[in-house]
């Protein structure tokens, strides 16, 4: 199985496990998409230049006000939740869940997730 | 002399020939309920192709024409265009000084810009160097009409000969850009920053990668390989590959 049939893998397990997950993108930090199980009507692109700088943001906020690196950042809108979490030095898993989702459950699908891709990116 | 015509069955009025042309060629007329856009002074044509950019049916077609891009930074061109304006342009009663401060201000806008990007979205600034160029790549429509990246290189490189000059070679990883130099070389140096190295400079690169991959269809990754004392050479690998 080649390194991205697996990288899919693990994201169509995402959204096997939690039907909640209404999506789960894999972006390179430089803004290039990876891989994705997502709804088709995304644009990859785009999506993946936002996730990058979204992630630099909150990695410059986070170091320049707590003085740490960052971990994750949360965007909560009406409709759900986006999570996004670094997977590697260069890579950053986005998850997309709807307004039903529970956090924990969400959060414990991204910590499988990461040690699942960590082991493949 | 330039000949321009309207393919009437494309035109949708919206007038943006009649608002783009420096001399007025165009004209917008009612004709029963519908307003179209006429062709009234072809004879004053200059053949700067603005219509034909402007247009998005795609209905405006110049012929006996000579691309020149870009057209106002031609002497005889900017003689041309005043003829019509009855009026010297800025840029040439400007005198050296005040070009010099023209230049210092442009350039401190560019690296102060340049130099926010990384404060505010850190890591992610690749990611909008890259998507600036994605978006640069719809002002230069002449590029998507080549069918290989080779075709795709020698449009930009006619594009951007007074600008960005470069020599390229497409290698098996993707193409490699030599830049003899760009003209943010003395941008770059006069702020005090390694060219090449500097921010403006990185961005400058992952435009590209947006640019050249929107034409393409392919991911490109920039990176430096060699800051020579008066050029850079770029090498944008394409991932796809």
């Amino acid at each position: 199985m080649s390194r991205v049939e697996k990288i899919n893998e693990v994201l169509r397990a995402i959204r096997v496990n939690s039907p909640d997950v209404l999506g789960a993108v894999i972006v390179s930090i430089d803004g290039l998409p990876i891989a994705s199980v997502a709804p088709a009507e995304l644009d990859e692109e785009l999506i993946a230049g936002m996730a990058a700088a979204l992630l630099g943001s909150g990695e410059q906020i986070s170091e320049e006000l707590m003085g740490a690196n960052m971990q994750q950042t949360l965007v909560r809108s009406e409709k759900g939740l986006i999570v996004l979490n670094a997977v590697s030095e260069d890579a950053v898993l986005v998850l997309l869940a709807n307004k039903n989702a529970k956090l924990g459950l969400i959060f414990l699908e991204v910590r499988r997730a990461i040690r699942d891709l960590a082991a493949v990116i | 002399m330039s000949e321009v015509v309207i393919e009437e069955v494309g035109c949708r009025g919206c007038s943006q020939c009649v608002d783009v042309c420096p001399v007025d060629v165009f004209e917008p007329e009612m004709v029963e309920d519908h307003q179209l856009a006429r062709v009234v002074r072809t004879e004053d044509c200059l053949g700067c192709l603005s219509c034909y950019y402007a247009c998005p049916s795609q209905c405006v077609v110049v012929s006996d024409t000579e691309l020149q891009a870009p057209y106002y930074r031609i002497e005889e061109n900017i003689a041309f265009v005043e003829r019509f304006l009855k009026t010297k342009t800025v840029s040439k009663s400007i005198s050296d000084a005040e070009w010099d401060e023209a230049y210092s201000d442009v350039a401190m806008t560019l690296t102060s810009l340049a130099k926010a990007m990384p404060d505010i979205v850190g890591r992610g600034m690749k990611a909008v160097g890259r998507r600036s160029g994605s978006l640069a790549a719809s002002h230069l429509p002449e590029a998507y009409e080549e069918r290989d990246l080779e075709g795709v290189l020698k449009s930009l490189q006619n594009r951007f000969k007074y600008c960005f000059d470069f020599e390229y070679q497409v290698t098996e990883e993707g193409v490699d850009m030599d830049f003899k130099p760009c003209s943010l070389f003395q941008v770059v140096k006069d702020s005090g920053d390694e060219p090449g190295e500097a921010v403006l400079c990185q961005l400058f690169h992952d435009y590209l990668s947006g640019l050249i991959g929107a034409f393409d269809g392919g991911r490109y990754r920039s990176k430096l390989k060699e800051a020579a004392p008066n050029c850079c050479t770029v090498k944008l690998d394409n991932v796809l590959l």
